[in-house]
């Protein structure tokens, strides 16, 4: 006998993540889910990124690592609500991670929460957790040829920010090819090249998250 | 890396398709997979062999076909009744 049918495999965690994002929405909070391979800097754009946004703006982090507090302990200094997620060997966050953590957040007293998942350019790019936004950091230093080798981590992505500009003249990169890789996965999204470290380029980038939560708490 | 929680999601999914069938074992399982796709099928086909033991898709074989619509879905089962 045969059954014919249209479920949706990971529809639990697509529940959740629509619930997640239904209880950030009503209380007007932008979320974006930050994503790149471990190392592109991640965290350091965090940190260049947080004092800016906290000007004008009330924001969270919610940290996910595969067993360490160390990137939560770099945003210490901030005097922000921090969350830590450690996912003890899991590759990426799910939604009900999210569910977990949001209950250690003030919702009522914030404007944004930038939820920065375990480094990894595959998983977390299939995982929906209740974000507005999946933004893809790309290390200049991983070359001019992911885009096709990673493409869902660029098809997904509503921003990306090329990082660690400042090392590009060291690596055989060619960002024009890059680029032009980068839009045909995804021409949609901007593109901001930036290097944290040095924290050039990051005007852009900044604006641009500003505007996204501003847009939201209106 | 995330293939074995999918596989129990899987199997879970068809447990549950199965409460108001006839079917009480599974031998076809089809799926629908997008393009590019958000798993790598040798690895689920691991993890469903480990995961579906005891369960009544114990034997079944996952045939994979290509969705048009995003995400991951089961489109089918095959399988015999219990009578």
């Amino acid at each position: 006998m045969e059954i014919k049918l249209i479920k949706n495999v990971l529809e639990v965690n697509e529940r959740q993540s629509e619930e997640n994002k239904k209880i950030f929405d009503a209380h007007g909070i932008f979320v974006c889910n930050i994503m790149s391979s471990p190392g592109s800097g991640k965290t350091t754009l965090l940190q260049k990124t947080i004092p800016v946004i906290k000007e004008r703006s009330r924001v969270a982090v919610i940290e996910g690592d595969i067993y360490t507090t160390r990137d939560a302990l770099r945003l210490k200094e901030f005097n922000i609500p921090v969350v830590q997620i450690n996912t003890g060997g899991g590759c990426h966050l799910n939604a009900a991670m999210i569910a977990e953590a949001m209950k250690a957040l003030p919702l009522k007293d914030l404007d944004a929460v930038i939820i920065e998942n375990v480094g990894n350019l595959v998983c977390p790019a299939e995982f929906n957790i209740g974000e507005d936004e999946k933004i893809l950091i790309y290390s200049i230093t991983e070359g001019d040829d992911k885009p096709a080798k990673y493409p869902l981590s660029f098809t997904n992505a509503g921003a990306i920010v090329i990082n660690k500009m400042d090392l590009a003249p060291y690596c055989q990169v060619n960002i024009d090819k890059l680029k032009l890789e980068i839009n045909q996965h995804n021409n949609t999204a901007p593109l901001f090249m930036v290097s944290a470290l040095k924290g050039s380029g990051l005007i852009p980038w900044t604006d641009w998250l500003l505007s996204k939560i501003e847009n939201k708490s209106r | 890396m995330h293939e074995f929680a999918i596989a129990q999601d899987l199997i879970n999914l068809i447990k549950d398709s199965l409460k108001d069938s006839k079917m009480k074992t599974v031998t076809k399982v089809t799926l629908a997979l997008s393009d590019p796709p958000m798993l790598v099928k040798e690895s689920l086909e691991l993890g469903f062999g480990v995961l579906a033991k005891n369960t009544p898709c114990e034997n079944a074989r996952l045939i994979f076909t290509k969705g048009s619509k995003k995400g991951f879905f089961l489109i089918g089962l095959e399988g015999e009744d219990g009578d």
